[in-house]
């Protein structure tokens, strides 16, 4: 990829911060999180489960349900504005034609009483999109064809449930991305899904950015997608961004504990695994030291307050107060 | 000293519908030794776990033996068989699902003692769960907790800890970490080698996650529609794959290292139905590049490629990348 073309910023989400209000209590869910995607990249999410990825990215596209709210921040579309202020009605028009989304479960993003045809002509016909029997159906047999399903009448024909996962999962990539948006946010689309499978659902996904000014917002917990597929990854703990980067940076030269700890935990023949021990923090209280501290073996005294999201070399940020003891970066 | 050795194992499922039938494992000969991990390895519908539920006996196998500790379980009568499970037991994919949420962990942990070891009174049965229970990790007091009150991780150990309390020799696990997140996935897995180490489990370990099999087991074998295509030590497998279909299942990994990308090879379409009508030949010849006529017309036996390594193809010797690489692009299937 040429670095001109990444140059244009698609999405850009600055201080988003969703909650979960309960009776009781808060589920700070995310916390200021930062994050761009430009044209022609994509870029990772990843964490353990309860980081807020999922609900960061449902957060963005205006999907969250009650009671989790978006509490602070903004989602810049490039062309588009700021999609967390959009009213809901505009918000549909953007949603699938500007920003594509596909959901880990393709089975819960079908409708199963619906054949394959009609779901895609509902696609157009919602974005008011010329969507005449012979039309949609042309139109939909292409996309389909383009995902790498080689029978695209049979799919059109048939219903959810006739569908393998890996089929069902490009059908539903295949829908989002109908009405060519500049954005597909993808969450954990590989999940479940045999390796053999994955790869393939990937490199589609890859070819639709490669030269494109399109882009992608991956999550996932498999940090061999982000390496293999993602050109930047930003890393989540607690609701908060505690690493960002290129991949290579971030992935040779770790400079977060839970980044180094998460790239630890991959088995590799003959090496011994990190044993990240403890487990994601309560996200009810917000911790005003650094939310890793538990679970972290390098902690020391500066670890008591909270470390904010800082640039220790061009392109790579970290939040960790080890970062400025070692010194490498600004420090 | 070979502890669990299956012979010509078969399976069929009637599917459903009564149309067709679906050769879940057809004629699987394999062998594991006392204190070893021998993994099976494939994609969904490969017949991985029906082979595991068959060395459990939890289904009863069509043909074959399964011969453990040197008896045919297939012998067994249902007293003898369960007499045998102490020593043969199985952790599940999911251990949520395979935990009763209204009992206790301690319950839990502790019933497979109430069948399996009667003498012992209540009080010495209690004492053997808070032991096993810190074996695996988990303070004693979560005895008196419910499943839905763990995480998921200490779940799986709750699992572990009710397969290992009766003293088995081999324990089936099956996907023991694919739904458990990255750190508690190494976690279960240090602790599944911890006890291996100490108390001489061997393991017959499912799954389809490469770089996990790479690292717990010293063999493997590679499943492809109920058959074994290649079995062998793990690191000359790994290194060497010889059936196509490894090589392929191989080629799928993806590296951590963003400067290493592994060569890509990809076969033709989706994996089969099993219910389809199979012609003789190999089970893979629709898909494989390298397939020829010869593959077609015949049955293709596991072979010795060398010691301890048998693979099923007959162009075993010639298979390379550049052979698979003018390979059909994969995508969806007719």
């Amino acid at each position: 990829m040429t670095q001109t073309v990444m140059t244009q910023t698609l999405l850009s989400v600055k201080d988003l911060s969703v909650e979960f209000v309960g009776h009781k209590s808060t589920v700070h869910a995310v916390n200021g999180v930062n994050l761009r995607v430009n044209a022609g990249e994509i870029v990772g999410i990843v964490g353990e489960s309860g980081c807020g990825k999922s609900t960061a990215v449902k957060g963005i596209l205006g999907l969250l349900q009650a009671p989790g709210k978006v509490t602070g921040g903004s989602a810049e579309l490039a062309g588009h504005g700021d999609l967390l202020s959009i009213k809901n009605k505009n918000l549909r028009k953007v949603r699938g034609a500007s920003v594509g989304y596909v959901a880990q479960n393709p089975f819960g993003s079908l409708n199963p009483i619906y054949s394959i045809e009609e779901q895609f002509r509902n696609i157009l016909k919602a974005h008011g999109q010329p969507s005449a029997k012979k039309v949609a159906r042309e139109r939909a047999r292409a996309m389909l064809t383009s995902v790498g399903i080689a029978g695209p009448d049979r799919v059109l024909d048939g219903y959810s449930h006739q569908l393998s996962g890996g089929m069902a999962q490009r059908v539903v990539i295949a829908m989002a991305m109908l009405l060519e948006p500049e954005l597909i946010i993808a969450d954990e689309p590989t999940t479940g899904l045999d390796v053999t499978v994955q790869r393939q659902i990937l490199d589609l996904i890859r070819d639709r950015v490669v030269d494109s000014t399109r882009g992608i917002l991956l999550v996932t917990h498999d940090l061999g997608v982000i390496a293999q597929y993602c050109h930047r990854v930003v890393v989540m703990y607690a609701g908060k961004v505690v690493e960002a980067g290129s991949v290579e940076t971030v992935f040779l030269n770790p400079a977060h504990p839970y980044t180094s700890a998460l790239l630890g935990a991959i088995p590799r023949p003959g090496h011994e695994l990190t044993r990240l021990l403890g487990s994601v923090p309560d996200l009810r209280v917000v911790p005003t030291d650094c939310s890793f501290r538990p679970r972290c073996k390098h902690a020391f005294e500066a670890c008591s307050v909270s470390p904010d999201l800082r640039e220790i070399a061009p392109d790579h940020l970290v939040a960790c107060h080890l970062s400025e003891r070692v010194g490498h970066g600004a420090s | 000293m070979v502890l669990l050795e299956l012979e010509g194992v078969s399976k069929q499922f009637h599917a459903r519908g009564g149309k067709g039938i679906v050769r879940a494992v057809s004629n699987v000969t394999l062998k594991i030794n006392a204190g070893e991990t021998v993994s099976l390895i494939g994609e969904s519908g490969s017949g991985k776990s029906t082979l595991g539920r068959l060395v459990l006996r939890l289904l009863e196998p069509d043909e074959g033996a399964v011969r453990f500790d040197g008896v045919d379980l297939t012998q067994l009568s249902v007293k003898e068989m369960r007499e045998m499970r102490s020593k043969l037991q199985v952790v599940f994919q999911e251990p949520f699902e395979s935990l009763n949420p209204r009992m206790s962990i301690g319950d839990i942990v502790g019933e497979p003692l109430i069948i399996h070891d009667r003498g012992l009174n209540s009080d010495a049965r209690k004492q053997r769960v808070r032991e096993t229970l810190e074996r695996v990790g988990l303070s004693p007091d979560s005895s008196t907790r419910l499943p839905g009150q763990l995480s998921g991780g200490q779940q799986q150990r709750v699992g572990i800890a009710r397969a290992i309390i009766t003293n088995p020799k081999l324990i089936v696990l099956d996907e023991p970490t694919s739904s458990l997140d990255l750190s508690v996935r190494a976690q279960i897995l240090s602790l599944l080698a911890d006890l291996q180490r100490e108390l001489g489990l061997a393991y017959l370990f499912i799954s389809h996650d490469i770089s996990t099999v790479e690292y717990v087991s010293q063999r493997i074998a590679v499943m492809y529609l109920g058959e074994i295509l290649e079995t062998g030590p793990v690191s000359e497998v790994i290194k060497d794959p010889r059936h196509p279909y490894t090589r392929a299942l191989l080629s799928s990994r993806l590296s951590t290292d963003p400067n290493e990308s592994l060569p890509r090879l990809r076969l033709i379409g989706d994996i089969g139905s099993p219910t389809e009508v199979r012609a003789v030949g190999c089970v893979l010849a629709p898909r494989c590049p390298m397939a020829i006529d010869a593959c077609r017309s015949q049955a293709i036996p596991l072979k010795e490629f060398a010691p301890n390594h048998e693979v099923a193809c007959i162009r075993a010797e010639e298979t390379s990348d550049a052979l698979l690489s003018n390979s059909i692009s994969g995508g969806g299937s007719n």
